[in-house]
């Protein structure tokens, strides 16, 4: 029996169309949980996932689903106390993971351990990561990204490796390359 | 996606496949919460009440409206008002020289005064080439002035795209911001007629 490992709160920073969805998925489905898509609009990558209601979410126990709201931080609130054992992919996170971010969404990233969730949370930028995530998440995929790399991010404690990968990953000739970086490395 | 992960992302992926600890979803795992997540969630149906009570009518929409409008027609007649007599009096200065100012005050003096004594007719024939340019200069730019404020169209022109505006962000100027306004419109009268003396 393998050993346990400890929650994960990943980051999937990168452009449209860069493939951070498919990696999402990829990772949430070899993680082998149930799957909760949290998503402002109806992404059509997530068409094979069942549209639920923020109102159901007690009577979910198995199956990919998706949550289309415009109040995420009602749905958060709702998975946080309905639900476990899950794999939570936050979708175009910059609405609503902001850095005046509201009190539900930070208590459900801050508490996703108490649940046995492993989030992954999707940004265009690194700039739109809120300070308290650049110091809170566990890996980041990073893409390619639209950020000024010379204006350093002081709020990644770990920016000079940070700029310095996705350097490199703006040179790879792939699109879709991407590189994981620890909040430590 | 075809494309080879990097070895660091590859790494990750073998991470995840390790088993996590089963949890109890809070709502089973305590009868008595103890977390704080219903606080949360009481909050936000206050929150959501307390927006929903504090809903906008379309009289203090109107009213907030005409607050905005008032502030920036005031400060755009102060303004425009001291612009165009420092203007006029650089000109006087500048056409008739130094005394000109004290000069055409006199003549107001006097214009008035036979206005009143109903022998502006005969006075004005008495006024000399310059001393009619600097009456009608004054003149000018007491025309001017008087038509800076907003007429009522200027105001109703503005006012419909600022009523759709503040719908559109959700509410009317909050009761602190409406007293900041009215305060400004009333103590800023005053102070820009202080400074401007």
């Amino acid at each position: 029996m393998s050993e346990k490992r400890l929650n994960k709160c990943f980051l999937a920073v990168g452009r449209k169309g860069t493939g951070k969805t498919t990696i999402a998925q990829k990772l949430a489905q070899v993680s082998g949980k149930k799957i909760c898509v949290v998503d402002t609009d109806d992404h059509p990558s997530y068409d094979a996932y069942e549209l639920w209601k923020i109102s159901d979410l007690h009577d979910w126990k198995t199956g990919n689903i998706k949550i289309v709201t415009s109040e995420p931080e009602a749905a958060l609130i709702a998975i946080n106390k309905n639900c476990s054992n899950a794999f939570i992919i936050l979708e175009d996170a910059a609405k609503y993971v902001t850095a005046n971010v509201q009190r539900g969404v930070k208590s459900f990233i801050i508490d996703h351990r108490k649940r046995n969730f492993d989030l992954i949370i999707m940004f265009h930028f690194l700039g739109d990561v809120p300070p308290y995530l650049a110091k809170q998440y566990d890996s980041m995929l990073l893409f390619k990204t639209g950020d000024n790399l010379d204006n350093p991010q002081k709020k990644f404690a770990n920016w000079h490796t940070i700029s310095e990968k996705a350097k490199r990953i703006l040179t790879n000739t792939s699109f879709n390359y991407c590189e994981k970086i620890n909040v430590d490395e | 996606m075809e494309n080879k992960l990097h070895d660091s992302v590859e790494l990750l992926f073998k991470e995840v496949q390790q088993p996590t600890d089963d949890r109890e979803p809070q709502a089973e795992a305590s009868a008595n919460n103890t977390s704080d997540e219903p606080l949360i969630e009481k909050e936000i149906i206050n929150k959501k009440e307390e927006q929903a009570t504090h809903e906008v009518s379309p009289e203090m929409l109107d009213s907030s409206c005409d607050l905005g409008i008032g502030l920036a027609d005031f400060f755009q007649t102060s303004v425009f008002t001291w612009l165009v007599n420092s203007k006029k009096n650089k000109k006087l200065i500048s056409l008739y020289g130094e005394g000109a100012l004290d000069k055409l005050e006199h003549l107001i003096n006097e214009q008035d005064a036979g206005k009143n004594n109903k022998l502006q007719h005969a006075i004005l024939r008495e006024f000399s080439p310059d001393e009619m340019g600097m009456l009608r200069l004054a003149k000018e730019v007491n025309k001017i002035v008087d038509d800076l404020p907003f007429t009522d169209s200027e105001k109703e022109a503005i006012k419909v795209p600022l009523m759709a505006l503040l719908k559109e962000s959700g509410g009317s100027l909050s009761p602190q911001w409406a007293l900041t306004f009215a305060a400004l419109q009333i103590f800023g009268s005053r102070a820009l007629q202080t400074l401007t003396l």
